[in-house]
């Protein structure tokens, strides 16, 4: 086996180190990769650039991307893979959730540190690792980082009469303010109603969790952390945004649940806030002249935001060819070339070195949100990592609350029914 | 037997012409009202494909913004730019899934028919039992079979090739088809069996020269469904065909989109637009077939 | 050759073989599993082994990722706890015994109408048959929302009739099921199809002989459309119910596949896929498959039972 690791440690674009890889070509056997990740036709045009780079570069290997549009078709796919022995899996693929913590545990990823040599993990800060990894075990590394964030359509506010919330705004001053706006009777262009807050619960219960508990919803043994009260204060505020206007229908909410970001009412220009990852901004803006900023947060306690690794490249335990799989994710992930197409569509890059190559390339909304994250970086909030068995908070956090949200539940009840449902779940997976 | 049934009443219908008259105006009034009712139905169900239709003409950002199929910024943008969108140009996918279809047609035509025949016109020991095992194996929910159904194809080495998706349609493991074509048969008149049994015809000549022909619309109607299946099918393919170079059309309109973030609506609409063309084709080419029964085959 | 005989012997034939019921003549035997020899091929290579393979894991825990490890009853009896599961239950019976009998009324209701040589037939059949194409496209999720959502058409047409705060119905927990259930009868294109084949196999000179006889419109229709028809009704009756008690893409793609809101769209093989591939308990999901197939297999015995007393098989 040739030590490739040469050409790897490179942060010089323009004088490649590749005299290893041109020297050995002739006697490299030719290796084709298969890799796998979620996106649509234009990730794959660009990371099609990214991999024509990458093949002149190693011309004896050849990369075949097979992109599917969302991870469960991913996941599901990796899964009947991983059940029939592994070998049939694409040698390096994209993960997130809790996929990383699963799937390293059963075996089925490749233990980095084997392959430390071609790609770098000493670069990465050390909680951007926790998610994919298992007893001091590396098995993926993030693409980049995102952030909750709120985002404000001041073209709404400027409309609806409401000033635009100060930094340091409290969730009292966010009922407030989405209440007028969603009582003000505004519509679009087209007529559709415009709602003070799209509010997804999944997006932001976890931030809301991380202001009013030590860690958020999760502690770092994977155990639930957060009180049901905190939930239960949580719901008590969606009602009197539902009753005071600053919702709209309940069976609006729930019908938005599941919606992608480009149909969700926000980034269509129908409503005033909403809350999502910091890389959606460029989706968003399309609805109005869009302003990033932290989430609501009470006097004294904690922004609640953590920088969160998008998804990891993570590579098959069973690839044949593991040395050039870590090549191809180092190119992904450290090279600067690639960095330079990439940019932030995978989220703020964690390694310094791929950042300072981007930071300079950003414009607009996107240099926006990459300065939001940095401020998230700087204030060094962590939390805990999706542990085995939290797949379905989610779930449950949409059931608490159109339970509560049709006045099925009070909020109490909801809130208890939440933690019995995920804690079960997670002494079940534990 | 139906026969015998419907030949006791005769009643003598000696209409006089005013009577004849009357009739005929009542009959283009229920006629005219009858239209009226099909054509507001096929509106409401007809709708849904003209709002799909329309948006493929519409700029993708428009596209959720205005719902309204009453539009005049129209363009024709996202079928140029989807149909070489992705790795390889649209008509590829199109034809990998012509190619599925096409053979999963005759494999269920052939397979599904000579099975049928079996269970509907022959008697044979197990007979009961084979037929309750067809149907148990599609009462069972696709999942937890898919895994195990993997690893055979895997183990036969026919990942990424269209095997997977085809040999097992000559092997008549589509119960649905099986179970439409015993129906049909069996209700078939036993009269013709008998006549040719009579004139010395086997089962091969019966099944053959008595029974396919007899049941075209059964065949039509499996051709027809088989298509659209096939067609649509997003899970077999996913699983079995994993180099672009194979996908068929069903994956490849799904490349257009990005649950998570922005999507290309506008060309995944344009590009289902034209995937829906060969299912229409194929659709109105076999229903034709579908009133060509015995009606005009005619039996002494 | 045929002499009368030979009739009488083969008549013979035919009634011994259908006194041993299932056991027939050596020579039957013999066509019969020629005329099925692929199909059995095809049982044994790519279905029985699968069947086994899912019968064995739902005795054990198995997450697809590790070999799955022994677990006897373990599951079953788990299966008896779930409140999510009798839930789903309640809700896939709902879905079953509404949709299924309102779709087949329809489509067998739309066949004999577009039957009577009505002009423009084609066009009408094209036209009802075109949801039933759509099928599980990512287009109707978005479809469904924009006529059932809070702003949608019926809404819409609500509004015109003077009704103003009606919810959004697809995101209602009360109404959401009902949604689905008119998406189900909506793609009536299916068994509209096979009812129209079955039409059109009805052999036309009955109705020439009852016609000659006088018989009047409605009779012809009690004595021959019916009876003929109904080893195709039987046929719909009996797949429509397999396939809705598996119905999974409608509720997957309009729920996103949560089966919320608050469970109300919680169909059993959604319930099934989530425990399978999202909490990656494949012995739990096979499990409830095999208890899912005996629910099936019984109501399915249960209508071939039934079926000799209403279904008209001329052999």
């Amino acid at each position: 086996m040739l030590l490739l690791a040469g050409c790897s440690s490179s942060t010089d674009a323009a004088t490649p180190t590749g005299d290893a890889s041109g020297a050995t070509d002739a006697a490299q056997e030719p290796v084709t990769l298969e890799m796998s990740w979620w996106g649509n036709d234009d990730r794959a045009a660009l990371f099609d650039q990214v991999i024509t780079d990458f093949e002149a570069k190693y011309p004896y290997i050849t990369v075949t991307q097979t992109p599917v549009p969302d991870p469960d078709t991913l996941f599901n796919r990796l899964a009947t893979d991983f059940a029939g022995g592994g070998d049939t899996a694409p040698d390096v693929f994209a993960l997130g959730g809790s996929k990383p913590q699963e799937y390293g545990d059963a075996g089925a990823l490749l233990d980095l540190s084997t392959v430390a040599d071609t790609v770098k993990l000493d670069k990465y800060p050390e909680f951007s690792l926790t998610n994919a990894t298992v007893d001091g075990t590396v098995y993926g590394l993030p693409t980049g980082g995102n952030a909750t964030a709120a985002f404000i359509n001041t073209d709404l506010f400027a409309k609806a009469g409401v000033d635009l919330p100060a930094d340091d705004w409290t969730w009292d001053d966010f009922v407030e303010a989405a209440n007028k706006i969603g009582s003000a009777g505004l519509t679009t262009d087209s007529g559709a109603p415009i709602m003070g807050v799209d509010l997804r619960v999944q997006d932001i219960l976890g931030t809301y969790a991380g202001q009013k508990s030590e860690y958020g919803v999760y502690d770092w043994d994977g155990q639930l952390s957060v009180d049901p009260s905190v939930i239960a204060d949580w719901l008590q505020i969606e009602t009197s945004l539902r009753d005071g206007g600053g919702l709209p229908d309940p069976s609006v909410v729930v019908q938005n649940w599941n919606v992608s970001t480009d149909q969700q009412p926000y980034a269509l220009g129908q409503a005033a806030i909403t809350f999502g990852y910091s890389n959606l901004i460029g989706t968003y803006a399309a609805g109005g002249t869009t302003k990033i900023m932290l989430p609501p947060h009470d006097a004294g306690d904690s922004t609640g935001v953590a920088l969160l690794p998008s998804a990891f490249w993570s590579i098959n335990a069973h690839s044949e060819h593991p040395q050039e799989a870590a090549l191809l994710v180092d190119w992904f992930l450290n090279q600067p070339d690639a960095a330079a197409l990439i940019l932030d569509s995978r989220g703020v890059p964690f390694n310094p070195d791929t950042l300072a190559v981007v930071t300079p390339l950003l414009e607009g909304d996107s240099k926006a949100a990459a300065e939001y994250v940095q401020t998230t970086l700087d204030s060094g909030t962590v939390a805990p990592p999706q542990p085995n068995g939290g797949a379905n908070m989610n779930k449950y956090s949409q059931d608490a609350e159109s339970d509560v949200l049709f006045d099925k539940a009070s909020p109490d009840d909801a809130a208890k029914t939440w933690a019995q449902k995920l804690s079960a779940d997670l002494t079940a997976a534990g | 037997m139906t026969a015998t049934m419907m030949l006791e009443p005769r009643v003598t219908t000696s209409a006089s012409d005013p009577r004849l008259r009357r009739m005929r105006r009542r009959r283009a009034v229920t006629a005219t009202l009858r239209h009226l009712g099909l054509i507001a139905l096929a509106a409401l169900m007809i709708y849904p494909l003209v709002w799909l239709l329309v948006s493929s003409f519409k700029p993708n950002e428009d596209i959720f913004k205005d719902l309204s199929i009453l539009t005049t910024h129209l363009t024709t943008e996202n079928y140029t730019h989807a149909w070489n969108a992705q790795q390889y140009p649209f008509g590829h996918y199109l034809m990998n899934s012509m190619i599925i279809s096409g053979a999963s047609i005759v494999g269920n035509l052939i397979s599904c028919s000579l099975a049928a025949y079996s269970f509907a016109r022959l008697r044979f020991r197990g007979r009961n039992l084979m037929f309750a095992a067809m149907l148990m194996s599609i009462m069972l929910p696709f999942h937890v079979v898919l895994v195990p159904q993997f690893l055979i194809f895997k183990h036969l080495d026919w990942l990424n090739t269209f095997l997977p998706l085809i040999v097992p349609k000559f092997l008549a493991t589509d119960a649905f088809f099986v179970f439409l074509m015993v129906q049909f048969i069996r209700a078939l008149p036993k009269e013709i069996f008998e006549a040719a049994r009579i004139d010395g015809a086997g089962h091969p000549r019966m099944y053959a020269f008595i029974t396919l022909p007899l049941m075209v619309p059964a065949l039509a109607t499996t051709a027809i469904f088989t298509f659209i299946w096939t067609w649509s099918d997003f899970f077999g393919p996913l699983i079995y065909l994993r180099k672009p170079s194979g996908f068929t059309a069903a994956i490849a309109l799904k490349g257009f989109l990005d649950s998570q973030e922005s999507s290309n609506y506008g060309s995944m609409f344009a590009m289902s637009i034209v995937s829906l063309v060969p299912l229409f084709v194929v659709f109105m080419v076999g229903q034709r077939y579908l009133v060509k029964g015995f009606a005009t085959t005619g039996i002494k | 050759m045929s002499s009368l005989g030979e009739l009488r012997v083969l008549a013979q034939d035919r009634k011994n073989a259908r006194a041993g019921g299932a056991k027939g003549t050596r020579r039957e035997n013999l066509a019969g599993y020629l005329f099925l020899s692929p199909w059995i091929v095809g049982m044994l290579v790519f279905t029985i082994g699968p069947m086994l393979a899912s019968l064995y894991l739902s005795f054990t825990k198995y997450n697809l990722l590790k070999p799955p490890q022994w677990l006897g009853l373990g599951n079953y009896t788990a299966l008896l706890q779930d409140p999510v599961l009798r839930h789903s239950l309640r809700v896939t019976f709902t879905y079953v015994f509404v949709g299924v009998p309102l779709q087949l009324a329809v489509a067998l209701g739309l066949a004999l109408l577009l039957d009577r040589g009505l002009r423009g037939m084609a066009f009408y059949r094209s036209v009802f048959y075109l949801p039933s194409l759509l099928g599980g496209s990512v287009a109707v999720a978005i479809l469904w929302r924009q006529v059932f959502g809070k702003n949608g058409i019926v809404n819409g047409a609500l509004a015109l009739v003077g009704v103003h705060d009606a919810p959004g119905w697809i995101g209602h927990p009360d109404y959401a099921l009902g949604t689905l259930i008119i998406l189900h009868v909506w793609t009536f294109g299916s068994p509209l199809i096979i009812f129209l084949a079955g039409l059109r196999q009805i052999p036309e000179m009955y109705y020439e002989a009852a016609e000659m006889d006088g018989a009047g419109k409605l009779r012809r229709f009690r004595a021959i459309t019916i009876p003929l028809l109904t080893p195709i009704i039987f046929f719909n009756l009996v797949l429509q119910i397999i396939f809705a008690f598996q119905s999974f893409t409608q509720a997957y793609i309009v729920s996103g596949g949560t089966g919320g809101p608050s469970d109300s769209t919680m169909f059993y093989t959604l319930y099934l896929y989530r425990k399978a591939f999202v909490d990656l308990q494949m012995g739990y999901a096979s499990a409830m498959a095999w208890v899912l197939l005996l629910i099936i297999g019984a109501f399915t015995a249960l209508m071939f039972w039934f079926s000799k007393f209403w279904v008209f098989y001329d052999d």
